[in-house]
């Protein structure tokens, strides 16, 4: 199981460079990190200057990048610029900002559910995010730095989505959107924190895991309809000759090893001799 | 009140934290404070009285928070929810929960023998800092700063800022800039470092 962090600031956005994060996530428990920085190649250390996917302490760091859109038009235009990163995600908007960036098929992950209007994420949104493969993001931050009114609507918000995800079985990925170091939460915090709004401990162990399924969809099998069912040439009914012969090679394979062996015992004879 | 006999009190349950980052001596008061804010906001008073907090216990970056048992899980949310501590940006991180003081205190021990041993500079690093807390911008700690730091001879500047460089731990270097009204840090790392100046 890999445990990742969907979304993290590292220096110059945060306080904390890229292999400081990467220093405490690995003691924390992590093994992948999503940075988001819109600049990553300021984020980047030298010796992996161009690369979106490498490894520092162990831990994996995954480029990502976060789209904030006015509508989805600009969301369009803006989603162009990142054809080569690995994990895109987007500022939730309204619901018919949502079901469509989610039925576009772009996106990776639904970012800040939590600050969208209230009812932007329904069943329609829910069933697309399933067919399209898209997570939405549980952002701990809400949880961690805000207080009072703010916070019990974040908690709502992800009860709401966790209820949602139950029924529809869209994925879930959890970040803790640190900007610096101290920011980072473990895994048993997380589980903790998550607990608040009724996730369980499985529920949690199964949204720190799906960054690998954004990064590794399984695609549906394809079939090609013009030659589905006909057989193939070579797929001839003589497998089981084939199968024979193959024995057959196999036992005078055998044999001439025995008999190379015999060669040798009556040469070394003729030596002693 | 007269006290409860042995077997109708509630038991208790300690939990070990760690408050980062380094170089936060937080008091016993303070910490008391941020975490009964942190789990009054979160749970109510309600909540609060069940957990029943109080920190028993408070050394260098290490403190033992006593709850109900039953109540730890609750305590430990709560923890992770506190972001400062007297006004100073941090983090209260729970490593372990115990049934008794004496075995977190043994922890304790056990993870700065192993820190000091891993890092000898360790030990007079955090008393450099300490200094340098108690005289910030004083000659004296900067002084103290610069000489744990072999290969940075002198303060790093980046983005045109000053910075004072403060080793943590054998990879962990955390960066200073002392100000009249804010103290703003960055952390690094060795290899940060050396690719800072390699550039300068």
């Amino acid at each position: 199981m890999t445990v990742s962090d969907a979304c993290v600031f590292a220096y110059p956005l945060g306080s904390s460079s890229l292999r400081r994060m990467a220093l405490e996530a690995k003691y924390l428990g992590f093994s992948r990190l999503v940075c988001s920085n819109a600049d990553f190649k300021a984020a980047t250390p030298k010796e992996f200057a161009g690369m979106t996917v490498f490894n520092v302490y162990g831990v994996e760091i995954v480029r990502g990048a976060v789209i904030k859109a006015e509508n989805f038009k600009d969301f369009q235009n803006q989603v162009k610029k990142y054809d080569s990163v690995p994990i895109v995600a987007v500022t939730a908007g309204d619901n018919a900002f949502n079901r469509s960036v989610l039925s576009s098929g772009r996106v990776n992950i639904l970012k800040n559910i939590d600050s969208a209007p209230k009812n932007a994420f329904d069943d329609v949104c829910a069933v697309n995010a399933l067919e399209k493969s898209v997570a939405v993001d549980i952002d701990l931050s809400p949880i961690v730095r805000k207080r009072g009114i703010a916070r019990q609507k974040a908690l709502a918000a992800y009860a709401d989505i966790l209820k949602f995800h139950r029924k529809y079985g869209f994925m879930l990925t959890i970040s803790s959107g640190a900007r610096t170091y101290t920011q980072l939460r473990g895994v048993r915090e997380i589980s903790n924190l998550c607990s608040l709004f009724g996730m369980t401990d499985e529920e949690t162990a199964a949204a720190l895991n799906s960054v690998s399924a954004l990064l590794n969809p399984q695609n549906a099998v394809t079939v090609n309809p013009s030659n589905f069912g006909a057989p193939s040439e070579s797929d001839s009914p003589c497998d089981e000759s084939a199968a024979c012969n193959e024995y057959d090679g196999f036992n005078e394979l055998e044999e001439t090893d025995e008999s190379d062996e015999y060669d040798e015992d009556i040469g070394n004879t003729e030596d002693i001799s | 009140m007269k006290a409860l006999p042995p077997t109708l009190r509630v038991n208790k349950r300690y939990v070990l934290c760690r408050i980062v980052p380094h170089g936060i001596d937080a008091d016993g008061k303070e910490v008391y404070y941020a975490v009964y804010d942190a789990v009054a906001s979160l749970f109510g008073d309600n909540g609060a009285a069940e957990i029943g907090m109080s920190v028993v216990h408070t050394e260098g970056n290490w403190a033992i928070i006593r709850c109900t048992r039953g109540t730890e899980k609750k305590l430990q949310a709560a923890v992770s929810t506190v972001t400062a501590v007297a006004g100073m940006p941090c983090a209260i991180r729970p490593v372990l929960t115990s049934g008794t003081v004496l075995t977190l205190k043994e922890k304790i021990r056990a993870a700065e023998s192993r820190a000091d041993c891993e890092n000898p500079e360790n030990t007079e690093s955090r008393e450099n800092f300490e200094n340098r807390g108690d005289s910030a911008g004083s000659e004296n700690g900067a002084h103290c700063a610069e000489s744990n730091l072999l290969y940075a001879k002198k303060d790093i500047i980046i983005k045109g800022i000053s910075y004072r460089p403060v080793i943590i731990s054998r990879e962990k270097i955390d960066l200073y800039k002392d100000g009249i009204k804010s103290q703003d840090s960055l952390y690094y790392t060795k290899k940060d470092i050396e690719e800072l100046q390699c550039n300068q």
